[in-house]
């Protein structure tokens, strides 16, 4: 069974008066294991799809069914429950909490699991260890170079053992060297782990480390490539 | 339960903007503190004027003839209490009670020779009565009756008498006049006496001040041909004692078969009754004003807070925080705010409530006075509590809203949000 099965989606936003057909019929299955990639132009749909299959946004038609299973059905609780336990997020933007230190940020997602402060903390250290920042724990995140703030999110999406991790642009706000690293780290971490990652991208050599490429163009699926 | 997890996170974030977060914490502090020293000052004012009222005339507990608080007015020489001092003995035994004075309260006319004027002459005993008059646990206190001219009455003096200030004024009556006093003695036959002004006093009633003179019981009994009294004025060692000893007194009048009545200071004190009601509703007004502007300072706060860090807020409800979790993040920071602010608030009001108090507030007569006094600053515990809880609840109330409103941001929006 894949891990998720998107049928038909489609995302009409409300502009005014006018509609915006953010996503248009989108079909798309994601395996176990999988290293995939959104790429597109901007406004095409990417954020949106990304949001859908985070179950953060329901889609305007179409369903999303995670392990066979359709979200649709679950309530606002249950869905924030769903995104805790079975996905991780990482932003353009890292979205890390600036008052906490490195280590608080990663351990965040733990806070809402029945965890004592022992292993929540154990598990925080190794995750940020995972990302190669084990020594920098306690520095806030207006401390850390961009890369290592995007590391510090890459462990914060990981702590909760997802099985899914979503990345919007992750190298978007990062150099281009950095941007590499932190993606090499995410295919590292997918083949040690065996956690699904999917991530939209602009840039080409970017794209070109994902094992799957799929590019929207007007909220369609007007491509699908898979390096052998 | 995972909320107090968020306790660490609500502090830090207070501590994030330090100066926006300072200029609240100062506005609810600074309520904090004017509701303590307008509460505190209202308190002293009130405390001021109970014993002024006490040691002045009231006494804590009085005891009258049975009938004489409804008949009484009409009829005063029908109520009387007749052979006052075995009565005295046996209530000055009473445990907590200090002393007791006995009185009787008459009409009779005052004259100079040239003018003569009704007055109310209230016969005492000297020297009891000059005990009642010392107020010992107030600060900058005067006793209840100020000699302003002359001397007190004492326990030798007969045939003398102190004036009332207005009517020492009114007569043109100064210290050594001789007056005549002329009154109907109980069996209804007129009697006159020549006194001689003793001192002039000031009261802490106009009224009394306008129309009343004091007379030593002594002679005052002979020039009405009675050994009875009017009432018995009871002094307590402290006024909150009053209720046990009214009980007690109660209960020893009826064992004795005593007929009489037992009233406590605040059945007798009307005036101060009212204005006492009277504060308490312009303090109430004041708490609610205080209490919205410490509103308005962290329901601002907040929502800018919110505005601030909607991205943030879209982020932990992405990640799997509920909604719920989000209220109780920003109602926490609320809590802490008033918190934190009351606490600095009754730390401020105390201090300053300390200073004022030592250094005393001169103040203008009261309405009905006559007498310049200084006001302190008396701060209970109770108001303590009101003033905190004020800044605890204004503050979480105030931040219901915006907190409401934080958890309520559709996450993909929240996200967007630059
Ligand atoms: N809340 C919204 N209201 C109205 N229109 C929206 C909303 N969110 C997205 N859109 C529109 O939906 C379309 C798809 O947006 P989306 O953000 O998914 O694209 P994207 O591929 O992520 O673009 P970018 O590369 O700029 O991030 C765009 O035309 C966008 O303007
Ligand atoms: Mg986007």
């Amino acid at each position: 069974m894949p891990l998720i099965e998107a049928r038909s989606l489609s995302k009409i936003y409300m502009l005014g008066k006018t509609e915006v057909h953010a996503l248009n019929a989108v079909n798309l299955t994601v395996e176990k294991g999988e290293f995939m990639a959104i790429a597109g132009p901007s406004g095409s749909g990417k954020t949106t799809l990304l949001n859908i299959l985070g179950c953060i946004e329901k889609p305007t038609e179409g369903s999303v069914l995670f392990d066979g299973k359709n979200v649709a059905q679950l309530s606002g609780n249950q869905l924030a429950d769903f995104r805790l336990n079975h996905i991780g997020f990482i932003f353009q933007t890292f979205n890390l909490i600036p008052v906490l230190t490195a280590i608080e940020n990663v351990e965040f997602p733990l806070l809402k699991m029945p965890l004592s402060k022992r292993e929540r903390r154990t598990r925080a250290q190794e995750a940020l260890e995972s990302v190669g920042l084990g020594g920098l724990a306690h520095r806030k995140p207006d401390e850390l170079s961009g890369g290592q703030r995007q590391r510090v999110a890459i462990a914060r999406a990981l702590v909760g053992r997802p099985n899914i991790v979503l990345a919007d642009e992750p190298t978007a706000n990062l150099d281009h060297a950095t941007g590499l690293a932190v993606l090499e780290l995410m295919s590292d971490l997918n083949s040690r782990l065996g956690t699904v990652f999917v991530f939209s991208t602009h840039d080409p050599k970017v794209m070109s480390m994902a094992r799957r490429v799929i590019s929207l163009v007007d909220g369609k699926i007007v491509e699908e490539t898979t390096v052998p | 339960m995972t909320f107090w997890r968020f306790v660490p996170l609500a502090f830090r974030n207070i501590r994030r903007n330090r100066v926006r977060s300072s200029i609240t914490l100062a506005a609810i502090a600074v309520g904090a503190t004017a509701l303590l020293l307008a509460g505190g000052f209202f308190q002293d004012t009130f405390l001021r004027m109970r014993e002024g009222i006490i040691h002045s005339h009231l006494g804590h507990v009085q005891i009258f003839k049975k009938g004489y608080s409804q008949y009484g007015a009409a009829h005063p020489f029908d109520y009387l209490i007749q052979n006052p001092a075995a009565l005295v003995s046996r209530i000055e035994n009473l445990p907590n009670v200090e002393l007791v004075t006995q009185r009787i309260l008459f009409s009779a006319l005052l004259s100079t020779g040239e003018n003569t004027v009704a007055v109310t002459a209230q016969a005492i005993q000297p020297g009891r009565e000059a005990q009642l008059t010392v107020i010992r646990n107030l600060r900058h206190a005067d006793t209840g009756l100020a000699i302003l001219h002359g001397e007190n009455l004492s326990e030798e003096s007969s045939f003398e008498i102190l004036l009332g200030q207005g009517l020492a004024r009114s007569i043109d009556a100064k210290v050594g006049d001789e007056l005549v006093i002329l009154t109907n003695t109980i069996g209804g036959s007129l009697n006159a006496f020549d006194v001689t002004v003793k001192g002039i006093f000031a009261s802490p009633s106009k009224e009394f001040d306008d129309h009343g003179i004091r007379i030593p019981l002594e002679t005052a009994s002979k020039l009405l041909r009675t050994d009875a009294v009017q009432s018995l004025v009871v002094l307590l060692t402290e006024t909150d004692l009053t209720e046990t000893v009214r009980a007690s007194i109660e209960q020893l009048a009826s064992s004795e078969n005593w007929e009489v009545e037992v009233l406590a200071w605040p059945e007798l004190a009307d005036f101060y009754n009212r204005v006492v009601a009277l504060y308490q509703r312009q303090f109430a007004v004041l708490a609610l004003i205080i209490a919205l502007i410490v509103v308005l300072s962290i329901f601002n706060t907040m929502n800018m807070a919110i505005s601030e860090r909607t991205r943030e807020i879209g982020t932990i409800m992405a990640i799997g925080y509920r909604r719920r979790d989000v209220l109780s993040i920003f109602l926490l920071e609320g809590l802490f705010l008033g918190l934190l602010g009351g606490l600095l608030g009754l730390v401020f009001g105390q201090g300053l409530g300390f200073v004022l108090s030592v250094s005393g507030i001169p103040m203008p007569p009261p309405p009905g006075g006559s007498v310049e006094w200084k006001a302190g600053i008396e701060i209970t515990r109770q108001l303590l509590l009101q003033a905190f809880g004020m800044c605890v609840l204004a503050s979480t109330l105030s931040s219901i809203y915006p907190a409401w409103r934080a958890s309520r941001l559709v996450i993909a929006d929240a996200l967007r949000h630059t």
